[in-house]
């Protein structure tokens, strides 16, 4: 740990203090990396080259900071005390979604206010987190939860997960489940109420495979055959494992990856940017991003050690919580090891609103570091 | 430390951060899994996947859905497809371009700078065109040499084929490669570089019926650019397939006798305007622009001095002579200018202030009446009733009869000529003069008609006043035979005389052909009433002249057109003809026998049929094989 603030030295000195600077590092390099490499990765399409996306994702990182900058102002307290009014906004936004929003891909997903567009379900996932870490902030005692204080909990979360996979966009969906999962288990769970939502989710597995729909099914099942459908869904996925494993130890050169140029790569400025990664940068390269990812993480988590409270740590814990799964299935996806789900890499993949959100996420971690507790009460 | 008011939350339990670690360690190990394969794929199966990436690429190919087919009324083909087998290259993969494009060249015949220039042009990952339908050998050239090339492979694509060659080759026109300007707007339906198009006639008129849908196939490729299985196939879709009114076997006909000649025959159907053959000579082989026409040959087509490339039939303008007076005498007896039985005097010559304006007759017709006027081609009679009506009267009929502007085919017609003062003062910047309304009354001075006008006159003379929009699409079918389009005869105006007129015009033209002095006697048809009219156009005015000379001793350009259009059969006409033999130094009458031939032709080929299919009826519903285009309406 850097210095002790004493009570003397100002707020901004101290929040210099305090600040991790190995995350905002780690954030920047990212960021960087991921402008670079969308360049790479549309340099050989005439129409994005000349919308310049890599200028416009560097256009939204910039904007990212300046949110986070902003939100290292206010204690974390500030945002978590309007979570449920925030929560409101998200919900009317993903409902607004459903009835006007743009289709893109056959979901969907955006919202457009003139020459901006929205994807709500990226500030669903914020918004999630602070309500829980809200939620389950304020509670007392070390008593582990039970049904009672479980359901509006559960209540809180299913309905914009439902109004996520409604869109359809079944990744994010189960992403926001998945990052509430993990929070609740962070604050802990009666044992006997741990057993019966594990014996339901079994219960449910094979239910929930008639919901899906049959692409769906199809991309899950090539998981574990990819040669079984090579001309459809498992295509995708081999012409990805190709393009990573064609870049061997130190990759064919940036803007020499073959794969991505030939076209068939899908998405690959947004879904399958780690593909171009690693072919063009090489097992170094990717090893490399993969290790930023780690530390980024992992000094998300000693924020939530650290926490001032159990409102900020649940915050860090949901956050951090949030890359991970983002990167385990985005990543996943790209090594062929996870179904194809439009889940992007965050801060690397193309996207205005997840850029934004991540750097709003990343800013709330720093924030719940900045204002962690001093050393002098940890011994007491 | 300033006192958050937020203090009231409890501290972090220690359990919590336990659990924290707990994630930690999970989150670590699950990261740890990712770098695993990483390494495993990147390190240990490294080496593969680079080979496979070099290798087993993925191409896009172009599909190109063959064009639909163009039949005759009878169902007889005139355009299809045949594979033709093209060379293709896609830099991209080629190793040594400059070696590559030169054995090309040489292969192909191709100049090697402009070949090499327009492959640094193209879009690298894209297969480009070097060379359409190549011969078997150079093919053979080119498997054998395969491995030493990469990058250049032979795909078999459809290529057009006009099996009657020259024949009809104005009508159905030809295709070329979408120029730029084209592109431009055509790239919203799916058109792109280096496509073929309808260029000309009904290819052009008819592509969007026509073209068949081309797209990507995605193959899987490898380094030698062979396919080795499809990724993503194309479905093909075929063009659609057009009907024409065109009977093929009289077009065959028609050609055959303007084999030597140049000008243009157009055969109507007089009941409706159908085009039953359109002729323009000299023609040329669309087939030679099928897989993109050599530069050569294209230089030679467009500096060929006789334009084979132009349609005369609807583009050719020349002064209509005799066929003239036919519109003259609706304008005679409708304005009243003069009786149909009242005699005028024909001297031979007709005095007009300085000028004295002959007869084609030497001494004179004598006393001479509307029918035989028109029998005889009486210019004198012409001359006093021209001048009685004047310009004004002789336009406006003119016009009636679709005289001075295009006729409504389409595909870039020229509408010829009807001069007037209005005219003449906007062209010129002078008045009209008198004397100049003589030259007009015989379709001499200003006047310029094109033959499909010539052809919609008589057709109109022949149905009583219907001015039909001619047509040649008769219908468009899909593959599967789904209708797509059906022509519906358009009148474009009813003219405006009554049938009393029409029957003495019509008298006049079979005295003609019938009548003892008539000047189209050799266009008589044994069994068949036949009505006609000869023209002869002079192309410079006879003071120029002076004496009759020889046509052989004038150059080619000041010899005379001659005209001939007809209709038969007299009383229930089916086949309205308009003939003319451009500078062929040739009087009207020459090309009488012409008609004879075709309308003879024409209605024994009908009158069999009419006759097979009622022998069929007696037996059971005759199958509708074929339509006789003479028992409609």
């Amino acid at each position: 740990m850097t210095g002790i603030a004493t009570s003397q030295s100002s707020p901004f000195q101290r929040a210099v203090a305090q600040m991790d600077w190995l995350l905002v590092l780690a954030t920047l390099l990212l960021s960087l990396t991921g402008i670079y490499m969308i360049y790479s990765a549309i340099h050989s399409n005439p129409v994005f080259l000349k919308n310049s996306l890599h200028l416009k994702q560097a256009l939204w990182s910039s904007i990212g900071l300046c949110v986070l900058l902003t939100i290292l102002f206010f204690d974390y307290h500030f945002f978590t005390r309007w979570a449920y009014f925030f929560y409101a906004l998200v919900i009317v936004l993903l409902i607004a979604v459903l009835f006007s929003g743009q289709v893109v891909g056959g979901s969907k997903r955006w919202l457009v206010f003139g020459p901006l567009r929205l994807q709500p379900s990226e500030l669903a996932r914020l918004a999630v987190i602070l309500v829980l870490a809200r939620y389950f902030g304020s509670r007392v005692g070390e008593e582990p939860v039970g049904f009672k204080e479980l359901i509006p909990a559960l209540l809180l979360v299913l309905a914009p997960v439902l109004l996520i996979v409604r869109q359809p966009d079944l990744g994010t969906g189960l992403t926001v489940f998945l990052i509430a999962g993990a929070m609740v288990l962070a604050v802990g769970v009666k044992k006997r109420v741990l057993i019966t939502i594990g014996c339901l989710v079994v219960a449910c597995a094979p239910l929930g495979w008639f919901f899906l729909k049959e692409y769906q099914r199809r991309r899950i099942l090539t998981l574990f055959n990819p040669d079984a459908d090579p001309l459809g869904a498992g295509y995708q996925s081999m012409q990805s494992i190709i393009a990573v494993g064609s870049g061997e130890i130190w990759g064919k050169g940036l803007l020499q990856g073959t794969q991505s140029r030939l076209h068939f790569l899908p998405e690959k400025h947004t879904d399958f940017i780690f593909s171009v990664l690693s072919e063009e940068l090489g097992f170094i390269g990717s090893v490399t991003v993969l290790a930023l990812f780690v530390i980024f993480i992992l000094r998300c988590l000693s924020a939530a050690l650290n926490a001032a409270d159990q409102e900020g740590a649940l915050l860090a814990i949901g956050i951090a919580t949030a890359f991970f799964l983002y990167v385990i299935f985005n990543i996943g996806m790209t090594l062929g090891l996870m179904p194809i789900v439009g889940i992007p890499l965050p801060l690397v993949s193309y996207g205005g609103s997840a850029s934004i959100s991540s750097f709003i996420a990343i800013g709330l971690v720093l924030n719940v570091g900045v204002r962690r507790k001093s050393l002098s009460s940890m011994f007491s | 430390m300033k006192e958050s008011p937020f203090n009231s939350n409890p501290a972090t339990s220690d359990a919590l951060r336990r659990r924290v670690l707990i994630f930690g360690i999970c989150f670590g190990l699950i990261l740890l899994g990712l770098f695993i394969r990483l390494w495993n794929l990147q390190v240990i199966q490294g080496e593969k996947f680079r080979t496979l990436s070099e290798d087993n690429r993925i191409a896009y190919r172009l599909v190109q859905s063959p064009r639909g087919m163009v039949f005759d009324s009878n169902g007889e083909l005139l355009a299809d497809n045949r594979a033709s087998f093209n060379i293709y290259l896609i830099r991209e993969n080629v190793k040594k371009l400059k070696q590559t494009i030169r054995l090309l060249s040489e292969i192909t015949e191709q100049p090697f700078e402009e070949l090499y220039k327009r492959t640094r042009l193209a879009n690298p990952f894209r297969p480009f065109l070097i060379k359409a339908d190549i011969s078997r050998k150079t093919m053979a050239f080119l498997e054998e040499h395969k491995p030493e090339y990469p990058g250049v492979f032979v795909q078999v694509t459809p290529l057009r084929q006009y099996p009657s060659k020259e024949q009809a080759s104005h009508l159905l026109g030809y295709l070329g490669e979408v120029s730029n300007r084209q592109l431009q707007r055509l790239k919203k339906r799916n058109y792109r570089q280096g496509d073929l198009l309808g260029q000309y006639g009904v290819e052009r008129t008819q592509e969007r019926f026509l073209r068949g849908q081309s797209g990507f196939k995605q193959v899987e490729v490898d380094a030698y650019g062979r396919e080795l299985r499809i990724v993503r196939p194309f479905v093909e879709k075929a063009g659609n397939n057009v009907y024409l009114t065109i009977d093929m076997e009289l077009q065959q006909k028609a050609e055959e006798l303007f084999e030597a000649h140049e000008g243009s025959i157009v055969i109507l159907d007089p009941s409706d305007g159908a085009i039953l053959a359109m002729v323009s000579k000299p023609s040329f082989n669309p087939n030679i622009f099928a897989g993109g026409i050599d530069a050569k040959d294209w230089k030679g087509l467009m500096k060929d001095p006789l334009k084979p490339l132009e349609n005369r039939a609807i583009r050719g303008q020349y002064p209509p002579g005799s066929i003239f007076k036919i519109v003259m005498g609706f304008a005679i007896l409708n304005e009243k200018v003069a009786r149909s039985n009242e005699k005028i005097l024909c001297h031979g010559s007709f005095p007009f202030g300085k000028r004295t304006f002959q007869d084609w007759k030497k001494g004179g017709h004598g006393p001479i009446d509307f029918i035989q006027s028109l029998a005889q081609s009486c210019d004198v009679y012409y001359y006093t009733s021209g001048h009685k009506l004047g310009i004004e009267k002789i336009a406006h009929y003119a016009r009636m009869f679709g005289l001075g502007s295009p006729t409504g085919f389409g595909a870039a017609e020229k509408g010829g000529l009807v001069p007037s003062d209005a005219w003449k003062r906007r062209r010129f910047k002078e008045r009209w003069y008198e004397g100049e309304t003589i030259s007009v009354s015989i379709g001499q001075g200003f006047n310029l008609i094109t033959p499909m006008q010539a052809a919609n006159l008589i057709a109109t003379v022949a149905n009583g006043g219907n001015l039909w929009k001619p047509y040649v699409v008769e219908k468009v079918l899909s593959p599967d035979g789904k209708p797509l389009f059906e022509s519906r005869p358009r009148l474009i105006r009813k003219i405006p005389i009554s049938q009393k007129i029409f029957r003495k015009v019509r008298e006049g033209l079979k005295e003609a052909v019938h009548g003892e002095k008539g000047t189209a006697k050799k266009a008589r048809v044994p069994g068949v009433s036949v009505a006609g009219k000869t023209g002869t156009a002079q192309t410079v005015d006879l003071k120029y002249t002076g004496r009759k000379r020889k046509p052989e001793e004038l150059p080619r350009k000041f010899r005379d057109h001659g005209w001939f259009v007809a209709f038969a059969p007299y009383e229930n006409p089916s086949i309205a003809i308009a003939i003319l033999g451009e500078n062929a130094g040739r009087p009207g009458s020459f090309f009488a026998p012409y008609a004879k031939e075709l309308i003879s032709f024409y209605l024994k080929k009908n009158e069999t049929r009419i006759l097979a299919s009622n022998d069929a009826t007696e037996e059971k519903q005759p199958a509708p094989l074929k339509r006789a285009r003479g028992e409609r309406r």
